[in-house]
């Protein structure tokens, strides 16, 4: 069961409207080492736990993850505000807008709609904690590719929470 | 964009020594070059081979497996939180996404600053120290200290957010309505965007 929280985790107010951004940072939402990917691993691998503290742990995280989806859907969508014609003539954002509009859809900035090739549930625990060692490295490494090309600081400030994170859950998986 | 002591690029990230421990050189599983001390030039009394490369030590072979046996094992370190950790205050924890100075290694340097107080940021920050210690105690049950701060802030996060909600509205569904109009759709969402709050 599920309860929502009409709230974020981290307050996100972006003042300026920029396609580009979003256009990368909707990766993050369902591309292949996104949030969503993340908080179905660790929903999913848990039905397969056998160690109490460490279903405890990855409901906990899933959960979290819930949370990172819903914060990085609205930095998508707050980049997109009020967008206007030359945004979708000039920027990497036409594409997407072609298919999605300002509709927020879980893809990678490539193009390729989230598919859950791209994570493991294996039903063996070391298997599984592996893989999330593996996934968090790779979100991490696409932190830093992203705080590399973006420079709005609002989105910058969120990426280096994000990031802290991952590297939180490091030592308890 | 500023440089991190800790991560000055990704290239010189990637020149780290890796977190194996063993002595070098260990060369992949064709190359048949281990350094082995103790046991150079020894040949085995099963089925094994001594194996010598000019200018290299040698090493038994097993019989059964391409690896010599007296491979060094690898030895992964993963840090793992000693109880008593250090902590942050709420509201920075949260500005820094973690409860743990020791946890702390900010991307490229990037510090966010200490966010501005409101009644919403310090209930973030309450109930992201209940996350932060919540995930802690699911590895560290029988931490009392930390069992104890996590109620202590749990009862201060269901006290600011009642206190929220009875201001601005409600923020779980079980506490709409309480105003006599159904105020669970009213706006502001989660996602939109506003000036101040």
């Amino acid at each position: 069961m599920f309860v929502y929280e009409k709230k974020l985790e981290y307050p996100i107010r972006i003042r300026n409207t920029n396609p580009k951004l979003a256009a990368m940072i909707i990766s993050q939402y369902g591309g292949s080492d996104g949030e969503l990917g993340a908080s179905l691993s660790y929903l999913s691998q848990r039905f397969s736990m056998p160690y109490p503290e460490l279903k405890g742990l990855l409901t906990d995280i899933g959960t979290e993850e819930l949370g990172h989806l819903e914060m990085v859907g609205t930095i998508v969508h707050q980049l997109t505000r009020c967008i206007n014609e030359a945004d979708l003539h000039t920027g990497p954002f036409g594409p997407y807008f072609v298919d999605h509009a300002a509709g927020v859809y879980p893809t990678a900035a490539s193009g390729w709609p989230y598919n859950a090739a791209s994570m493991a549930v294996k039903g063996d625990p070391m298997a599984d904690l592996c893989e999330d060692l593996a996934a968090d490295a790779a979100i991490i490494s696409g932190q830093h590719k992203k705080a590399r090309l973006n420079s709005v600081e609002l989105s910058r400030a969120f990426l280096q929470s994000v990031c802290q994170r991952r590297i939180d859950i490091l030592p308890w998986l | 964009m500023e440089q991190n002591h800790l991560w000055p690029n990704q290239n010189q990230r990637h020149t780290q020594p890796p977190l194996v421990s063993g002595s070098e050189p260990r060369r992949n599983r064709t190359g048949v070059v281990f350094s082995c001390s103790g046991r150079q030039g020894q040949t085995t009394p099963r089925s094994g081979m001594t194996v010598q490369r000019a200018g290299t030590e040698s090493c038994r072979i097993d019989a059964t497996g391409i690896l010599p046996d007296c491979a060094p094992l690898a030895n992964p370190y993963v840090p793992f939180q000693r109880t008593n950790s250090q902590r942050y205050p709420t509201q920075r924890a949260l500005s820094r996404g973690t409860l743990y100075p020791g946890l702390d290694l900010p991307l490229y340097g990037m510090v966010n600053s200490d966010m501005k107080k409101t009644p919403m940021t310090q209930l973030m920050a309450l109930e992201f120290a209940v996350i932060e210690l919540g995930m802690y105690l699911d590895t560290h049950p029988d931490d009392r200290e930390a069992a104890a701060l996590f109620r202590d802030y749990a009862q201060q996060a269901a006290e600011a957010r009642a206190a929220y909600e009875a201001k601005h509205g409600p923020l779980r569904l079980g506490s709409a309505g309480a105003g006599g109009s159904w105020d669970w759709i009213c706006d502001p969402w989660p996602w939109d965007f506003c000036q101040e709050g």
